[in-house]
């Protein structure tokens, strides 16, 4: 959502809440409609409020709460501080400009290779960047069948030598986190390679 | 120029630069932008992927690019191609002195993806 719709959305919002907060009180006689209005307009306004039958004095009130709590999920929506931004990776920036990277497209891209290694069945990659450079945490469910040591060695080596490939970035860490496939009914311990 | 003849020479160049860099070899297309919208607003329209602004005079761009995944994909040349592109164009049509050419890549397409 653009700015301004935001921004037209927070003002809306607001002047519900003042109007369904006037009509409230003013119908409650909580104040007097002179009390809550600056300017005689919104007083002629109110007025009426002040003189309801019993049945439609009930309807304005539960209409008021209800608008009320409207304005103020409006607002806590519209005011609510948004998803973080999933952060991105810079690749190089100089007098010319930046060049970034998505996260996740490293993530991506670091699973796909993963899985192109022989018995890897399924991945999932974390990567964070230091001053050293990038760390690739990569957890693989693996084919029971292959050797694990031999596997997580070549995985290691394909990730570092791919990543810094397509990114000119350093990868200072590649660290594998298996489990021998199935996932869910394998309940050996995980070897942990650095 | 008033402020619509900016936006209009703004998203005609916007425009441009869409389809200069499309014409990169290994961009498979521009983004509209992962986390926010990237986009160049005129009257009554908008062009995705690319972010135009006038700083003290300098033009400054941002492109948001999906690259497309190969063996050979090297982002910091793809990088370099795309800003050699964009500075070609802008010097091309003659809109001003340019700034920075930011080059953000939003999503890596791979090949299978595209043909599907």
């Amino acid at each position: 959502m653009s700015v301004f719709n935001r921004l037209l959305i927070i003002l809306l919002a607001l002047v519900l809440l003042v109007a369904a907060a006037a009509v409230l009180l003013t119908t409650l006689r909580v104040t007097q409609p002179e009390q809550l209005s600056p300017t005689p307009w919104f007083v002629d306004r109110l007025v009426p409020f002040t003189q309801l039958d019993p049945t439609l004095w009930s309807w304005t009130v539960g209409a008021s709460i209800v608008l009320l709590l409207v304005g103020l999920l409006l607002l806590f929506l519209e005011l609510r501080p948004g998803p973080r931004a999933a952060p991105q990776i810079t690749l190089k920036e100089d007098g010319l400009g930046r060049v970034t990277v998505t996260r996740d497209g490293v993530r991506e891209l670091a699973d796909r290779e993963a899985g192109r290694v022989a018995g890897v069945m399924t991945v999932r990659s974390q990567v964070d960047e230091d001053p050293t450079g990038l760390r690739i945490l990569c957890r693989i469910s693996v084919d029971p069948a292959s050797s694990v040591p031999e596997m997580t060695h070549e995985l290691q080596q394909r990730l570092k030598a791919v990543v810094e490939h397509h990114l000119g970035l350093p990868v200072a860490q590649v660290s594998v986190d298996a489990q021998v496939a199935p996932l869910l009914s394998d309940r050996r311990p995980r070897r942990r390679v650095q | 120029m008033d402020a619509a003849g900016a936006h209009a020479s703004e998203v005609s160049l916007a425009r441009a630069v869409v389809a200069a860099v499309r014409g990169v070899p290994s961009v498979a297309n521009l983004s509209p932008g992962r986390f926010a919208e990237a986009a160049t607003y005129g009257p009554g329209e908008r062009v995705r992927g690319v972010v135009i602004h006038r700083a003290g005079g300098a033009l400054d761009i941002e492109v948001h690019v999906c690259a497309l995944y190969v063996d050979s994909l090297v982002l910091p040349e793809l990088a370099a191609r795309v800003r050699i592109a964009v500075r070609q164009l802008v010097e091309g049509v003659g809109a001003g002195p340019l700034g920075r050419i930011d080059v953000d890549f939003d999503d890596l397409r791979i090949e299978e993806e595209m043909r599907g």
